[in-house]
């Protein structure tokens, strides 16, 4: 049996009543570090001023909050760590439809009423499983993708109770490291025994990424046709649509998702944007609203949000409204570079709408100096409207500068590519846009093939001056970067030890290890500067 | 405040919010139970009541969505050992140590998809039937067999009726609101509704050799 003693428990339920006999039951059993919240945000408040071992949350919190929102935020947002149990109580046998399609589901849930007995008995359970995961937890959370799944593999050698979600696990890191073929006979072999839902949907996802979309079409639709409250396999069908071209598409199959589950804000916002960029302004201007409005008092509230709903409300020519959201924004977040930086530019963008050029002209130059002061590298839609606004206000010079530090950071984006062509149709300047962005590509092409090539050519020191430099220009570009980090290593190797390359590299590799880890030049260039380091016998120093 | 038309009043989220309530009150009246002394004959009685309660309302729900056609099964993977030991667990405190369980398992899988709460309810009736009429011993098991898995109820009293192995006593219990005819309908109700593909889930009930004991099985695909 497990020791409670040392374990510090959150319980969340609206009733206070309830919170009383769930703390009694948990002391009983040895844990007497208890704390109770009768609301999202309460919990939410407590959770970010000390950890927790277990948190035992009610479903059902009364007033647009549910307990699987709490659990999705907190787990998507890393705020709590995978050692940490959630037990989910419901009164809702409702609720076994949503855990069985969650994206993040709670380590177990227990169905009201139950005994004491038994929720000792699944918090014993919880523990002996986190203890036998902790391992995998771990190299997942460093991003060691390649090494879990020899662990699950391991582990599925043995005989193991837990071998679905051994096997669900599996899934996931085959599509993380980009291998449809394993991932595609993995859940089809689970779907030859049973056809559930979450494997077919990892289906659709090995499907997408083996480059065959209609396929993944047909599986998705088939799993929405038989469980309608799917949300992750409408969220991946309208990722499919987008990617194909079909904006109308993704849009409706996203309204639908809303329909089915109206609390998600997020997936609100995902629904406004795409109805914005389908030229929908009412659907979005009414999702984004649905968002701001809801979220009011939500910790996860995000002022993007706002900034979001005052472009559609102003591009509905409600001005004055637009810019009553921006103020409100303001008035609710802290302030911020990102923030203060997004506000000016709207605030520039709408006075320009009503032809205050004085006071737009006023907006703009603050959103310039806080890039400059900040160095802000954005990738949203508020660099494009920046750029736009430049080119509004007369400032061609910084809109083109703008518009070419965009491509050359996400020159591989096609959808960043085209939000700057739809902006510069938008301000009659269709002529410019190709020249643009082919322009822009070509010099990071260019650039990255001059130091590839000085390298070869022995000038390893210009190769790594060069590359070096367009890596601070381009911070986001990963190409440059992995380019530069080799120079960087190469030249350790060839003529000894340099700390300050090798830390600068490490730190290039580090910028980038969360989004393109799994790359294989990336872990080429990792296993590169592990290899120069124990050739000159310094240990390890893993740059965060 | 004005009473609201007749027509306005939506009666199923009025029962569905006042069934929420009694679960919420019913799981306070159980872990208050469940602070007590667990040997005393009257705690031990209040929570096989309080079980009783909760499994009467557990099957107006379902009957409930079986007559709109709404009953869906939640099928997850559980290890069936730990199911197993759970439940034997739950049983013993209920027993309170007027009965000796016993746990068996044979050939078990490490996991098998079904609905955990409601295989549990069906098992939990079984149970309370040999709570009264088992001597001594109740026997819980668990096995793999091919492509099913058996959970079982054994007791070692006279038997089930020839009515009831007919299923003669569902039938009646259905007419006349009898208990355990009526326990048996949806533990038939609960093992029929797991499907796999084309196979379906059976309850299968019998009498060990010279009557010496009821034997409950659900097959499970």
């Amino acid at each position: 049996m497990n020791d409670f003693s040392k374990k510090r428990a959150l319980i969340i339920d609206d009733s206070p009543a309830m919170c009383s006999s769930l703390r009694m039951t948990l002391n009983n059993f040895g844990i007497t570090r208890c704390e109770t919240s009768n609301s999202a945000n309460e919990a939410i408040f407590r959770i970010r001023q000390r950890e927790f071992d277990i948190i035992v949350c009610d479903y059902c919190l009364g007033e647009g909050s549910d307990g699987q929102q709490i659990l999705e935020q907190l787990r998507r947002s890393a705020m709590i760590a995978q050692s940490v149990v959630f037990l989910m109580v419901t009164a809702e046998r409702d609720y076994e439809k949503v855990v069985s399609c969650a994206e993040f589901a709670p380590d177990d849930y227990l169905l009201k009423p139950f005994t004491a007995e038994t929720i000792c008995v699944r918090l014993e359970r919880i523990f002996e499983k986190k203890l036998q995961f902790a391992q995998l937890y771990q190299l997942i959370a460093d991003g060691k993708a390649e090494q879990a799944l020899a662990e699950c593999d391991r582990m599925l050698a043995l005989k193991n109770k837990f071998a679905m979600d051994l096997i669900r696990m599996k899934g996931e890191l085959l599509i993380a490291l980009n291998r449809p073929d394993a991932a595609k006979k993995l859940y089809e072999e689970i779907i030859a025994a049973r056809a559930i839902p979450w494997a077919r949907l990892g289906l659709a996802k090995s499907l997408n990424l083996a480059g065959e979309p209609e396929a993944a079409i047909e599986t998705l639709e088939l799993v929405i046709g038989e469980t309608p409250h799917y949300l992750e396999a409408y969220d991946t069908l309208a990722r499919t649509h987008e990617n194909q071209g079909n904006l109308q598409l993704a849009q409706e199959i996203l309204e639908k998702a809303v329909a089915v589950s109206p609390q998600s804000l997020s997936r609100q916002s995902a629904m406004g944007e795409i109805a914005y960029r389908n030229g929908d302004l009412a659907k979005a201007a009414k999702a984004f609203g649905t968002v701001v409005d809801k979220g009011k008092y939500s910790y996860f509230r995000n002022h993007k949000d706002f900034i979001s709903l005052s472009r559609v409300l102003m591009e509905e020519g409600k001005h004055d409204t637009a810019l009553c959201t921006i103020a409100d924004a303001r008035r609710n977040f802290d302030s911020t570079p990102e923030l203060d930086l997004a506000s000016s530019v709207m605030e520039s963008l709408i006075h320009h709408a009503g032809r205050e050029t004085v006071q737009s002209g006023q907006a703009l130059s603050r959103a310039l100096e806080i890039k400059a002061q900040h160095g802000l590298s954005l990738a949203d839609s508020i660099a494009v409207d920046l750029a736009k606004v430049c080119f509004l206000n007369g400032k061609e010079e910084e809109a083109r500068e703008l518009v070419k530090e965009m491509i050359s950071n996400f020159y591989e984006d096609e959808k960043i590519q085209s939000a700057v062509r739809g902006m510069l149709d938008d301000i009659g300047r269709s002529g410019e846009s190709q020249a643009l962005i082919d322009n822009s590509i070509n010099e990071v092409i260019k650039l990255n093939n001059e130091g590839v090539m000085r390298a070869k050519n022995g000038d390893l020191a210009g190769s790594v001056d060069l590359l070096v430099t367009a890596s601070k220009r381009m911070p986001q570009n990963v190409q440059v970067a992995l380019n530069a980090a080799q120079a960087l290593i190469v030249e350790s190797d060839r003529n000894g030890w340099n700390g300050e390359n090798m830390r600068l590299a490490a730190q290039l590799l580090a910028n980038h290890a969360e989004q393109h880890g799994n790359l294989e030049k990336f872990q080429k260039i990792s296993r590169l500067h592990k290899d120069i380091r124990l050739k000159y016998g310094i240990a390890g120093n893993e740059t965060k | 405040m004005k009473p609201s038309e007749p027509g306005t009043i939506d009666l199923k989220v009025l029962l569905a919010s006042n069934i929420h309530e009694i679960k919420n009150l019913l799981l306070q009246l159980m872990l208050r139970l469940d602070t007590m002394d667990s040997a005393s004959a009257d705690v031990i009685d209040a929570r096989l009541l309080c079980r009783r309660v909760n499994d009467r309302m557990v099957r107006m729900l379902l009957l409930y969505e079986l007559q709109t056609d709404t009953l869906q099964l939640n099928l997850i993977a559980h290890n069936p050992a730990d199911f197993i030991d759970d439940f034997v667990r739950n049983a013993t405190a209920l027993a309170g140590g007027r009965f000796i369980i016993e746990r068996r398992a044979d050939a078990m899988p490490d996991y098998w998809f079904f609905d955990r709460e409601l295989v549990e309810m069906a098992l939990l009736n079984a149970v309370h039937n040999a709570l009264r009429y088992a001597r001594q011993r109740i026997v819980i098991g668990a096995a793999g067999a091919g492509n099913s898995l058996m959970l079982s109820v054994d007791d070692d009293g006279t038997g089930y009726p020839q009515p009831v192995l007919e299923q003669k006593q569902e039938i009646r219990a259905l007419k006349s609101n009898n208990g355990s005819g009526m326990g048996l309908f949806f533990a038939r109700m609960i093992a029929e509704a797991h499907t796999n593909k084309d196979r379906r889930g059976a309850l299968i009930l019998h009498n060990k050799e010279g009557d010496s004991g009821a034997v409950f099985t659900l097959q499970l695909p």
